[in-house]
């Protein structure tokens, strides 16, 4: 699977994970822009793990692990 | 009076209880305040309680001081206002409230915050102590501090409605905050910032023994008991552990798996603030700067982070089976821990 493979997938899954949102910004702060916190990354990350088939390991959840939605899709990279 | 109001805000060191995420909000950034923060906050304790309007058991972690430390910190000034007061001084909670923040000080009391979340009448309460720091007098609302608007602590805004009826609706036995005051009836609390003046110094030897208390689980709560003694079956300091360890342990094994994950969020909190403390003894010529201690202790931080993140992710794909990695996690940062301490009480002994 390519990068933007990747991307589209994870867009995929955070936009069914918050519905309130109506696109996204790869590159934007998780934080500033689209209120993330450490309960909804971990909702995005366990969906993401369902989707690409993937794991994350437990210290993978912190929050301050991901700037951006683009650093999420780095670690899934590495793991597919 | 303004239009509108925000009384200072710093982001919090720690968020885990109510109180600790109000303290911390007035008075994290404030360089005085640090040296009464990092002298305390080092002994951990956990009992069992009923959680008053579920009924469930829950086991109550917190750091010492816990709830008092509102009242107790050299650096607030928490005043107590019966309903009496409030009206006779004001006629209505609004303006009081609108007339405290213009004076400088905060709010905080308990509020029915089942009202303030659902427009429609609900038929059950959920009493919760409300943080509130600011007010636009044109929208009509208040800006708060609080856990129950968002999955985490956040700062948010609750109408001059919905703050009047969350509190109207609150009875004497369900104001938590004046009854463990001992005091009964209704009434809200007002802080005030108090730290132009030093008046607390960085207390080392009070650092030690709270370190010691910690290292051996000793019962740190005999040192208050001219005012409190009701408590019984209360762990303490690194046995804390064990017993947070035995609560996951039953609650997610229960018929009906129970996610609180408070415990394990208490205790990340306690292992972050504690690496700030080492760092800002160390900044502070207490201890020698020894990055190796910083880094080592820094993996205390990221196994208690990744346990109350494993219950996270349990509570979202029901993976019971994964909780065998929590006795990896908490045995990991225990002895770590306990090893880097015994070393900073040995140098602050020299």
């Amino acid at each position: 699977m390519d990068k933007d493979q990747i991307t589209k997938k994870l867009e995929e899954v955070i936009l069914d994970v918050m519905p309130e949102i109506d696109s996204v910004n790869m590159n934007a702060s998780i934080v500033n822009e689209y209120g993330i916190n450490s309960v909804s990354i971990i909702k995005i990350i366990v969906a993401a793990e369902e989707k690409f088939d993937v794991s994350f390991t437990d210290y993978e959840l912190a929050l301050s692990s991901y700037d951006t939605f683009a650093d999420l899709a780095a670690t899934v990279a590495e793991k597919l | 009076m303004a239009d509108k109001k925000k009384l200072p805000l710093a982001k919090p060191l720690i968020t885990s209880w109510q109180w600790h995420a109000t303290l911390f909000s007035i008075l994290s950034d404030d360089d005085n305040a640090k040296k009464w923060i990092y002298s305390n906050y080092i002994q951990l304790r956990c009992y069992d309680i009923e959680e008053r309007w579920t009924g469930d058991t829950i086991l109550l972690t917190d750091m010492m001081p816990g709830s008092s430390s509102l009242k107790q910190c050299p650096y607030l000034m928490f005043s107590l206002m019966t309903e009496a007061q409030i009206k006779s001084y004001c006629g209505n909670i609004i303006d009081f409230i609108i007339k405290t923040i213009d004076l400088g000080g905060y709010v905080y009391g308990v509020f029915d915050e089942a009202k303030i979340l659902c427009n429609a009448e609900v038929d059950y309460k959920f009493p919760h102590e409300l943080f509130i720091y600011g007010y636009n007098r044109d929208k009509e609302e208040f800006y708060v501090g609080d856990f129950t608007f968002t999955d985490k602590y956040s700062h948010n805004t609750v109408s001059f409605a919905d703050v009047e009826r969350g509190y109207e609706v609150i009875t004497e036995q369900d104001d938590h905050i004046f009854k463990d005051d001992y005091k009964g009836g209704r009434g809200l609390y007002v802080i005030i910032k108090n730290t132009d003046v030093p008046t607390y110094d960085l207390d080392i030897e009070l650092v030690k023994q709270n370190l010691k208390e910690y290292l051996n689980s000793i019962d740190s709560k005999n040192h208050f008991r001219m005012m409190r003694n009701r408590f019984n079956d209360t762990t303490f300091g690194i046995k804390v552990y064990d017993r947070v360890l035995a609560q996951i342990d039953k609650q997610l094994h229960k018929e009906e798996p129970d996610f609180d994950i408070r415990a394990l969020h208490v205790m990340y909190d306690h292992k972050a603030l504690m690496l700030e403390r080492i760092k800002y003894l160390m900044n502070n010529g207490f201890l020698k700067y020894n990055q190796q201690i910083i880094d080592e202790y820094a993996t205390v931080v990221d196994n208690m982070l990744a346990a109350r993140n494993l219950l996270l992710k349990i509570s979202i794909n029901g993976d019971i089976e994964a909780s065998h990695r929590f006795k990896t996690y908490l045995d990991a940062a225990k002895e770590k821990e306990i090893g880097i301490l015994f070393k900073v009480i040995a140098e602050l002994e020299d």
